[in-house]
């Protein structure tokens, strides 16, 4: 105790570079696993062909973990890209492409699947595109190419 | 009489301790970070849509009756199986044909022009009404058309 009164500011000012010394070490823990993050996983997906309105199709996205443990996907989403090639038939309204949209994965929603990706595994997660049927002329979207564009997150299993 | 302090080895006992203590919550911050990890994830695909969907079944209807030198109105319905909506922009007469027992009836003399209908066909729709009115006339000609007398005529329609 005598110690301790002795030499409070001096221990006050250890404290406090201590504290600071934790929250760079972490910061820089968090940078790194965040700018090189080991743990990032792919998702990609072959060419999904025939889509109409009204006319929901299964996109079989594939969610490949690099990583040696397994991780449970909790998100997954696509946004969706029009490609200007091939072109709208001649005279076509131009194609809505608000309007075709996949139906994202959240395994916090209500009745959700899990899916569990084993290290250095692989897993296929069933989405949905669908091109809402609308009253308007939708000729512009006749075959026409898209690009999906994957985001997600992931956890470690327990 | 106070004892003196032994500086270097108070500095070498707080050292220790700071940096001790510096590296334990360094690590626990370390082990908390990658303990239960999260990560992120993306990735591209590719979609095409159909060049078509289906198509429309089209049915006219007109009254019995018909008359060398006169016209009927007909009316149209479309039957659409598919699962897109569908749009009927102007519908054709594509041909006429006769019953088997009046085969030698010339459906040439039956004629309607198109129609404009501008009608969307739910998905899944039967039966539904088409906006437009066509006007089928049975011409009447120099020649003996008695072979059409009784006939039943069939309109073969087309749209786009």
């Amino acid at each position: 105790m005598g110690f301790v009164r002795r030499h409070a500011r001096l221990l006050l000012s250890y404290a406090a570079l201590a504290g600071l010394a934790v929250f760079v070490g972490h910061d820089a823990a968090m940078a790194a696993n965040t700018g090189n993050d080991p743990h990032f996983f792919t998702v990609s997906s072959s060419t999904v062909a025939g889509i109409a309105p009204g006319k929901p199709l299964s996109v079989p996205a594939v969610v490949s973990n690099p990583s040696p443990q397994d991780m449970t996907l909790l998100t997954l989403s696509a946004t969706v890209t029009l490609l200007a090639n091939p072109p709208a038939p001649a005279g076509a309204a131009p194609c809505d492409v608000s309007k075709l949209a996949v139906v994202p994965y959240n395994a916090s929603a209500a009745g959700a699947a899990s899916y569990v990706v084993s290290g250095r595994g692989t897993r296929t997660v069933p989405l949905t595109i669908r091109l809402a049927d609308v009253a308007s002329n939708q000729d512009g979207c006749k075959g026409r190419k898209f690009t999906l564009t994957y985001s997600g997150t992931a956890e470690q299993a327990h | 009489m106070r004892k003196p302090v032994n500086v270097r080895s108070f500095l070498n006992r707080k050292t220790a301790l700071i940096v001790g203590a510096g590296a334990a919550i360094v690590a626990l911050s370390g082990t908390a970070a990658f303990a239960y990890w999260t990560t992120t994830g993306s990735g591209t695909g590719s979609a095409t849509t159909a060049t078509s969907n289906g198509t429309i079944v089209l049915h006219a209807s007109f009254a019995d009756g018909l008359t060398p030198g006169a016209s009927t109105p007909v009316s149209f319905t479309a039957d659409n199986a598919g699962s897109s909506s569908l749009f009927v922009g102007t519908i054709h007469l594509a041909s006429v044909t006769a019953d088997a027992g009046h085969a030698s009836c010339n459906v040439a003399d039956y004629t309607m022009a198109d129609v404009t209908s501008n009608t969307t066909a739910a998905a899944g729709a039967t039966g539904a009404t088409l906006n437009g009115t066509g006007t089928l006339t049975f011409a009447d000609t120099a020649v003996d058309q008695d072979s059409c007398k009784g006939a039943t005529i069939t309109l073969h329609l087309s749209s786009n």
